[in-house]
């Protein structure tokens, strides 16, 4: 039996079937010893949760005992002492505008640092004859190839 | 206000220096000097899988070069046709002849920048341009195209910055 046909038994044991498909699980309920066994183990098991599952009532309504965890959050938040920065933190603070700022100034003031476009703009001004450029970074080289046609 | 009340200043003096500097000097600054010459290389190249014919007055390309172009290209053999080199200002166009059939215009554009015209049998076939940077860089700029004369060959225009 196949895993689709396994669960074309359980969307069957709870009702989830169309007429036609529900009438192709019982065919094959009815022809297969396996599938009987597994709607039996399944209903089985359905009997078992039903009867057997504990039942623990709450004392108070969903909504009250979720706003109560609320509270209690945010009573620990508001009496919990800010933590204090670390000395990283505190460092961080300094170093990371200044080398932020350092960064961009050189990048203003040295030309090498700004990257210059690497693929050539080309024009093509004969229709019958295609082009296509490429560039290798490795070999640091930007390819016009020109196909005649 | 005072100045280093301003939230740019605010505990980072230093940092809002520096990059008052920069916004105040580094745009001036200029990518290369305006009316510095441009020093250029054009080399006419064939690539072929055939020997070198015994009477082509053809070079041995450079063997950087030759293994730059054979990680790319298929070709076994990279002859040099013709080379060019030539100096450019600001502003200047000149033409280079590269064989009966390749000629080349150049034109120094502006400070960042060049156009080269490849003319084919006299015919305008393309117009690149390309970044001074870029070839200041090291890098080569390539025209390439099918050889229309000699199946499965190739020819190859190659442009590099001298200095």
């Amino acid at each position: 039996m196949t895993h689709k046909a396994e669960l074309n038994l359980q969307a069957w044991l709870d009702g989830e079937l169309s007429v036609r498909a529900a009438a192709e699980v019982e065919r094959l309920v009815a022809a297969d010893p396996a599938a009987r066994d597994l709607v039996a183990e399944l209903r089985w098991t359905r009997q078992v949760l039903r009867a057997g599952e504990v039942e623990r009532p709450v004392p108070e309504s969903r909504e009250f005992y979720w706003s109560k965890i609320e509270r209690a959050i945010r009573a620990a938040e508001a009496t919990a002492p800010a933590p204090r920065p670390s000395v990283w933190w505190r460092w961080m603070r300094l170093v990371v505008p200044i080398g932020a700022a350092a960064a961009l100034a050189m990048f203003f003031t040295l030309p090498s640092l700004r990257v210059a476009p690497s693929v050539a703009e080309i024009e093509n001004h004969l229709e019958d004859m295609g082009s296509f450029s490429f560039r290798s970074e490795s070999e640091g080289m930007t390819v016009i190839w020109i196909a005649s046609d | 206000m005072r100045l280093r009340n301003l939230p740019v200043f605010r505990g980072h003096a230093l940092a809002g220096l520096v990059f008052l500097v920069a916004l105040l000097f580094g745009p001036a600054t200029p990518a290369r000097a305006g009316d510095q010459e441009l020093k250029l290389r054009a080399q006419l190249i064939w690539g072929t899988d055939e020997a070198k014919p015994k009477e082509a007055a053809y070079k041995d390309l450079e063997p950087d070069l030759r293994q730059k172009l054979g990680r790319i290209f298929k070709w076994k053999n990279y002859w040099q046709i013709s080379e060019q080199r030539c100096g450019f200002k600001p502003g200047e166009t000149k033409k280079l002849k590269m064989s009966a059939k390749c000629d080349l215009e150049v034109r120094h554009l502006d400070e960042a920048t060049i156009e080269i015209k490849l003319f084919g049998e006299g015919k305008l076939t393309r117009t690149v341009r390309q970044s001074i940077r870029v070839l200041e860089r090291g890098e080569l700029t390539v025209l390439a195209g099918d050889d229309k004369d000699k199946h499965d060959d190739a020819w190859f225009v190659v442009i590099t910055s001298t200095k």
